[in-house]
């Protein structure tokens, strides 16, 4: 393998795979797919850290840091 | 250090909803999970090697605690249970099927696939990344999102018909799902 095939092939593996829309002529499912999941998962992300796990996580950093 | 590991963990903790939400498919029980693994990681905080990945030994963390969660008790498997926010804003009646049977669709898929696809496109991780998460090759990661995206397609295009299976037993599910996702044991 040359160097411009490992670097490609290292491209690809560390390149966030999908933080953009795929793009290319077959891949008009993924496009639509990658829209639709934000579509219906993004709240889920987007959602506040819920109040106990944040006193959990507050606390421990407290205890620590004495 | 201890500042650090938290204030890591806190930006950490949207990703890892979607990953439990993946593996479980139910928000209740998925936002659960992330309490015990949030838990677990306070508590195996100084195993934590800093400068190593973070993010791949809280994800390695969540998983294995879904796996004893899931050796432990039922399948929590809730097919129409699906975010609301959604379906709330801006979409005619015809999107809203679509969506609730993408949601669907997503929730048959294979954990591991489902749960490399959520990692991939919802958390924009590189497949090096979901390897490292999950423990496996990164061949393996591509694969899984490769299989997943192609499987959704097949389902919503009605382009093949999966082979019809008898409806499996809880227990049989379990230990389907315990092997899919394999025994990595890497972290906590």
């Amino acid at each position: 393998m040359d160097e411009d095939e490992n670097r490609q092939k290292q491209t690809e593996n560390t390149a966030p795979a999908a933080a953009e829309r795929p793009a290319g002529a077959e891949s008009a499912f993924d496009v639509w797919l990658h829209d639709r999941l934000h579509q219906l998962y993004d709240s889920v992300t987007q959602e506040p850290v819920p109040p106990e796990l944040a006193k959990l996580i507050e606390e421990d950093k407290r205890r620590r840091s004495k | 250090m201890p500042n650090e590991f938290h204030a890591q963990l806190i930006t950490l903790l949207p990703r890892l909803r979607v990953q439990a939400l993946a593996l479980t498919r139910n928000r209740a029980a998925a936002e659960d999970l992330v309490q015990d693994a949030v838990a677990n990681a306070l508590a195996a905080q100084d195993s934590f090697t800093p400068g190593t990945n973070f993010a791949a030994w809280m994800h390695r963390i969540l998983r294995n605690r879904f796996i004893s969660t899931l050796r432990k008790q039922r399948d929590t498997t809730d097919i129409e249970d699906l975010p609301a926010g959604a379906f709330a804003v801006g979409a005619t009646h015809e999107d809203r099927l679509v969506l609730k049977e993408l949601g669907r669709a997503v929730n048959r898929l294979p954990v591991d696939q489902r749960e490399a696809l959520f990692m991939v496109v919802l958390q924009g991780l590189s497949y090096e990344e979901v390897a490292g998460a999950t423990g496996c090759a990164v061949g393996t990661a591509k694969s899984r999102v490769f299989r997943a995206r192609r499987q959704l397609q097949a389902w919503l295009m009605g382009e093949d018909r999966p082979t019809p299976r008898a409806e499996p037993s809880r227990a049989e599910t379990s230990r389907h799902r315990s092997a899919e996702l394999g025994e990595n044991s890497g972290a906590a």
